[in-house]
């Protein structure tokens, strides 16, 4: 029977072609939302992941290049019990790179300032968490017009150290490159918080936020209460954690917009199987009368229809999951990150298999429900 | 020792709904066809003689009197028992032959198999067997559109004997053939019947086929007119 019901597909070519084609781009579009919305949630994730400190902000600002805090708080945090090393940083976005403005256009990912009190930066374990010195030395507190750059930066500016670059029309000498997971820090320039201030226009006294390190990362959320106690109502002092669980929040609404696609599409093909399925029956009223009288019950008639139109989905999900991953693959080129979770490609082939048996229901239904003798009648 | 009877029909009436009038297509029919009989039903086009058939096949249940296949009165048979009935008991051989165009020669033959759960290898040695006994064994990997009309209607014979059944129903199985074929097409049913022990029961409004059957059923205006 299964046989019988693949074949049954290549009697109309180009109809069941069409019906394959809705589910393709339902499957294929469902498959690019998801691994666009899992590769920035991916992107973001590893930001998060890359420091396990606390991070001191204005309160009710988006992020740290929106942020303005007196530095004199600096002092308060660090005698907040539990806090190992306090970093003052100023996070800008560049006005010009090279000469050029770096807009959306040329790149959604833009390069950002990050100026650091490299001072308390270099007292932080490890290397710090913007990224692995890949090449170069780490900066000091004197060198002023010195910076590190991202490897992404580096690589599409062709910048090796020791090379030049122009930030807001002042001339930096590359000192080190420093190589991360994440794209966004791939960008990021690196250099000393007094320069970042002179070149940003960022007040002299001010920083974006505080970069706090604990003495033991398992009680972060306990000193982040100690520190939003300490500093009062305008500060907000919030763990990788609490990003993480804000973060997830605004993912989640991606997710709804990429189910709400996901449905919708799925409406659509299913109609096209519909269609497919309810002209196949009608057109093979009279072989379905003979099945009939040879024999074959309500239930077998139903069953081969069934898995006709199964066979769509199961096609469509196929090929939907190849062209999903192929847009996937050539998302990035326009500075979208996509990553693509196996669960993703799972849940996209359920989802074509089960619009192609709901799909064929109603079509099997009816062609089960024929009268052998008007059947054979091909009424 | 009288032969038993296989197919009852006792006061049979049907009506059809054609819009908003009822056509009465049988009048109240009653006939016995007997095991092993060569039945020939004959009468003009739009005497009832299709719907009879339809009747002792089980693809349709009288609107008052009674129909008895095998000793089953099939008015009182589900949609499920009535498969059941004509998957065991009845084989049918159509006009238009009525072969799937996708599936080759083998394949049709085996299609009233497909859902029971005989094992692949058995119904294709049965296939094979009854394609042997037609004479098409040499065209078995062929799609219908590659046969001739006597050919095709071969395998719809063989199609009607996979099941092994004991009636063989067929509706103008010559009508759309040359007389020649039409002729080998018949002798071929009679040796079956005679060979195989099936009953036949052929319905054709064309009169030269009489001389084969061992009875003659003439059918009028939903009425049995005569048996011989």
């Amino acid at each position: 029977m299964l046989k019988l019901a693949f074949l049954n597909l290549f009697r109309r070519k180009s109809r069941t072609f069409l019906a394959v084609v809705g589910i393709v781009i339902g499957i294929g579009a469902v498959i690019a939302l998801n691994a666009v919305v899992d590769g920035i949630y991916n992107e973001i994730d590893t930001i998060i992941g890359s420091f396990q400190a606390i991070m001191v902000m204005e309160k009710g600002s988006m992020d740290q290049t929106l942020s303005k805090l007196d530095e004199s708080l600096r002092a308060k945090i660090e005698s907040v019990q539990g806090v190992r090393v306090v970093v003052p940083e100023v996070w800008i976005l560049p006005q010009t790179v090279e000469g050029r403005t770096l807009t959306l256009s040329q790149s959604s990912i833009p390069a950002t300032i990050y100026g650091v009190d490299i001072s308390a930066y270099r007292k932080l374990r490890g290397n710090g968490w913007v990224g692995e010195l890949e090449k170069g030395e780490m900066l000091n507190s004197n060198d002023k017009y010195a910076v590190l750059i991202g490897k992404s930066l580096a690589d599409n500016m062709h910048k090796f150290i020791g090379s030049s670059i122009k930030i807001n029309g002042q001339k930096f000498r590359v000192k080190g490159i420093v190589s991360s997971e994440s794209e966004l820090l791939g960008n990021l320039i690196i250099m000393n918080i007094d320069t970042a201030r002179e070149i940003g226009g960022f007040p002299k006294d001010k920083v974006s936020s505080f970069y706090v390190e604990v003495i033991d990362p398992a009680e972060d959320r306990k000193v982040a209460e100690k520190i939003n106690f300490a500093l009062g109502s305008e500060v907000e002092a919030n763990t990788a954690s609490d990003f993480s669980k804000t973060f997830a929040g605004v993912i989640k609404n991606f997710r709804l917009v990429a189910l709400a696609i996901a449905l919708i599409s799925a409406f659509v093909a299913a109609i096209g199987i519909l269609n497919t399925m309810l002209m196949s029956v009608m057109e093979r009223y009279k072989e379905i009368g003979t099945l009939k009288a040879t024999g074959w019950t309500n239930a077998n008639i139903m069953q081969m229809i069934l898995y006709e139109s199964t066979f769509i989905g199961i096609i469509g999900g196929i090929l939907g999951i190849l062209f999903g991953t192929a847009l996937s693959l050539c998302i990035p080129a326009f500075g979208i990150p996509t990553l693509i979770k196996l669960e993703s490609v799972l849940y996209a082939f359920l989802f074509a298999f089960f619009v192609g048996v709901v799909a064929g229901l109603y079509p099997a239904y009816r062609a089960s429900k024929l009268d052998p003798v008007e059947a054979m009648r091909g009424a | 020792m009288p032969k038993q009877s296989i197919i009852e029909l006792k006061d049979v009436v049907k009506e059809y709904r054609l819009g908003k009038t009822i056509v009465r297509a049988l009048r109240g029919v009653s006939l016995e066809i007997k095991r092993g009989d060569f039945a020939i039903v004959v009468g003009p086009s739009g005497s009832g003689k299709s719907t009879l058939l339809h009747m002792m096949g089980a693809l349709d249940r009288p609107t008052s009197g009674k129909v008895f296949i095998a000793g089953k009165d099939i008015g009182l048979l589900d949609d499920w028992s009535l498969a059941m009935l004509r998957r065991k008991t009845i084989g049918f051989v159509f006009q238009t032959f009525n072969l799937v165009p996708t599936l080759n020669t083998l394949e049709n033959v085996m299609l009233p198999l497909e859902p029971t759960g005989i094992d692949e290898i058995e119904k294709i040695k049965r296939a094979k067997e009854l394609l042997k006994l037609v004479g098409l064994e040499h065209r078995m990997l062929h799609k219908p559109m590659e046969l001739s009309g006597g050919e095709r209607q071969r395998v719809a014979i063989a199609r009607a004997l996979i099941n092994n059944p004991e009636i063989v129903l067929a509706d103008e199985p010559t009508g759309n053939l040359d007389t020649k074929t039409g002729l080998q097409i018949i002798e071929a049913m009679r040796k079956l019947n005679v060979e195989e022990k099936k009953t036949f029961v052929i319905v054709t409004h064309d009169l030269s086929l009489l001389k084969y059957g061992n009875r003659h059923i003439y059918i009028r205006d939903g009425l049995i007119e005569k048996i011989r």
